[in-house]
């Protein structure tokens, strides 16, 4: 199976400085992929890389095995819902259905009409008079009425209220359930994605910090509560991601490749949150080892 | 792909049909009228003379505001083509983040750029081609009237009138996408257009068009009688000046030289002679003894025979810049816009 994403030193410039540096993954087919960071990490800029909407200043990038936007065959195998949700104010939305009919060789009309419908869309009405939550899942139905491979979104859901958001993340799973496709969405709430995706790729100041599957990020993470103590050893096995002190306790959030067989540590599982914090605040990683010799 | 051009220029494409229909229709109704009071002023004119004249000129003066507007509709198409349909072409899309809709169907943004560029370019040439020509037909009498004061071959004439205003529009049109995309905010763009438009408009006659045909180079006597359509006027007592007169030539430069060739200001004419009359008095009789001195006007010109080459050449050059322009956009587009 090949990967529906691989990245190797992928980077893009813009002056002198780097939007994304360095990015090497692999991402495998058939995963919802969620991509979180801080605003400014390099989410979009690693979206529209993928999706052909800029080109690399460095390293390389294979999307279903092809080079992004290099021709009506690749772009037909990957949507990409861009942040905002971007509409044509002036157009409704049958008409926007007819754009994605007329420009998508393998446009799903049937799947569009009635996405269209159970929403309770008119199809009548201009993009303008439509409400947030209505453009978002428009453009969300033009994404899928494609028939990619791979759905590229980002920051759907970044304007809407509970409600909206909550409906375009269960119309989604169940885009999802219904076809077979590789989804990529990126958020900067983990909230929003923990209920979606089983793969996670973490940001940090246009860094990728980690990527993995959700599953196995969490088995392998844990957190260590004990007394205070400073630069304690730890086993070679376990690496420290963050340590925080107070006048008596030391927690440490570790990634472990055996279980730790200290008695003087608690160990707990932590939250998919957790996790992604403790990556974030940890960033830059050389940072990190830093920390951990002081 | 052009279905989605032309939902998209709908709107714009009804406002300037009916922005066209009133225009055309105005000038239907009135230009039938002015050709009859033309045609009946013609007779009344017979062979001429002062009488005739005075007939023509009370005609022209009646209708010159209306003739001037309709030659700066003429010069205004291109630019408006330019500001409201060429910048915002790319820049509104990519101001609203549409462009990311529209790349993200299984076209090409490049095929996409290009077909909006076909179709817009060609609604352009339409609307330009539809109002200069109807401009033109309505202006035919006023312009036989005009040729002395307002010579075909003139910029400003030469601007409005044969075939390239529809080239100045699609330059226009080009122009305002190449700056949308370049500056990607709508409304800067369209200034920016419009302050590009002027200057290429002030700027061609000046440095280009005199050289798209080789001018016409000769001296000639200063005399009343002509027969190249030319008038002699007396500027003060010493000093005569050559105009293009109803030979609606385009004087690049016109002076008066001695004897020997060297280019002078004024005439060391008799202070007996018939030159010292008041000016209107004695003219034959001054501009002879100029002649008899040996001063002769010597004078550059394009004459209006090469109306037509002119034309041809002047729009195949912005042709040829509107081309460079599309080549450089579709080059752009496929790089990263951000």
């Amino acid at each position: 199976m090949t990967a529906a994403l691989e990245a190797d030193g992928l980077g893009l410039r813009y002056g002198r400085s780097w939007a994304l540096a360095d990015c090497t993954l692999e991402i495998p087919a058939g995963r919802v992929v969620g991509l979180v960071g801080a605003n400014g990490a390099g989410k979009t800029t690693l979206l529209s890389l993928a999706s052909g909407q800029l080109t690399p200043s460095a390293g390389s990038i294979s999307v279903l095995g092809g080079r992004p936007g290099s021709g009506r065959v690749q772009l037909a195998k990957v949507g990409f819902v861009a942040q905002g949700t971007p509409t044509y104010a002036g157009l409704s939305v049958r008409d926007h259905l007819r754009l994605g009919a007329k420009l998508n060789p393998a446009w799903d009309d049937a799947l569009a009409q009635a996405r269209i419908r159970r929403l309770g869309l008119d199809p009548r009405r201009r993009a303008r008079q439509l409400s947030g939550g209505q453009r978002a899942q428009l453009a969300l139905t033009l994404g899928l009425a494609k028939r990619p491979e791979l759905l590229l979104l980002d920051e759907p859901v970044a304007a809407l209220d509970p409600v909206a958001r909550r409906e375009f993340f269960g119309s989604l799973m169940e885009a999802m359930a219904e076809n077979d496709l590789t989804v990529m969405l990126s958020s900067h709430l983990v909230a929003d994605l923990e209920r979606l995706c089983d793969y996670l790729v973490v940001l940090a100041e246009s860094r990728v910090v980690l990527a993995g599957s959700v599953d196995e990020l969490l088995a392998t993470h844990h957190r260590l509560t004990g007394a205070r103590r400073e630069g304690s050893r730890i086993p070679r096995s376990h690496k420290v991601i963050c340590a925080s002190h107070t006048e008596r306790h030391s927690t440490l959030i570790v990634r472990a490749r055996e279980p730790l067989l200290d008695p003087t540590w608690t160990v707990s599982r932590l939250t998919l949150e957790d996790l992604v914090i403790a990556y974030m605040v940890a960033a830059p990683p050389d940072r990190t080892l830093l920390g951990v010799a002081q | 792909m052009t279905w989605l051009a032309l939902r998209q220029f709908r709107t714009a494409a009804y406002a300037t049909t009916a922005a066209l229909a009133v225009i055309l229709a105005l000038l239907a109704a009135t230009g039938v009228g002015l050709r009859d009071r033309y045609s009946a002023l013609r007779p009344a004119c017979g062979s001429g003379g002062p009488e005739c004249s005075v007939v023509a000129q009370a005609f022209f003066r009646e209708n010159r505001s209306a003739w001037l507007a309709a030659i700066a509709l003429v010069l205004v198409v291109p630019a408006l083509v330019g500001t409201f349909w060429g910048a915002p072409l790319v820049a509104r899309e990519v101001e609203t983040g549409t462009h990311f809709v529209a790349w993200n169907q299984s076209t090409t943004r490049r095929h996409w750029l290009l077909v909006k560029l076909r179709v817009l370019s060609l609604a352009a040439m339409l609307t330009a081609a539809l109002c200069t020509a109807a401009v033109s037909w309505w202006s035919s009498p006023l312009d036989e009237v005009a040729i002395g004061d307002f010579p075909l071959m003139d910029p400003l004439m030469f601007a409005a009138r044969g075939v390239a205003p529809v080239a100045y529009a699609l330059f226009a049109f080009v122009l305002g996408v190449t700056v949308g995309m370049l500056v990607r905010r709508t409304t800067a763009a369209m200034a920016a257009t419009v302050a590009l438009l002027i200057t290429a408009q002030v700027l061609f006659p000046v440095l280009v068009r005199p050289h798209l045909a080789a001018p016409v180079e000769t001296t000639t006597e200063i005399s009343d009688h002509r027969s190249d359509g030319f008038t002699v006027e007396r500027v003060g007592p010493d000093s005569a000046a050559l105009l293009p007169g109803s030979s609606g030539a385009w004087f690049l430069s016109s002076t008066i030289v001695d004897p020997s060739g060297t280019v002078v200001d004024s005439i060391p004419v008799s202070a007996s002679g018939p030159c010292v009359s008041p000016v209107n008095q004695d003219r034959a009789a001054c501009f002879a003894e100029m002649g008899e001195l040996g001063y002769q006007f010597q004078v550059r010109y394009q004459p209006l025979s090469h109306f037509w080459p002119m034309q041809a050449r002047e729009s195949a050059v912005y042709v040829g810049l509107s081309l460079a322009l599309a080549g450089l956009c579709l080059w752009r587009v496929r790089r990263n816009l951000t």
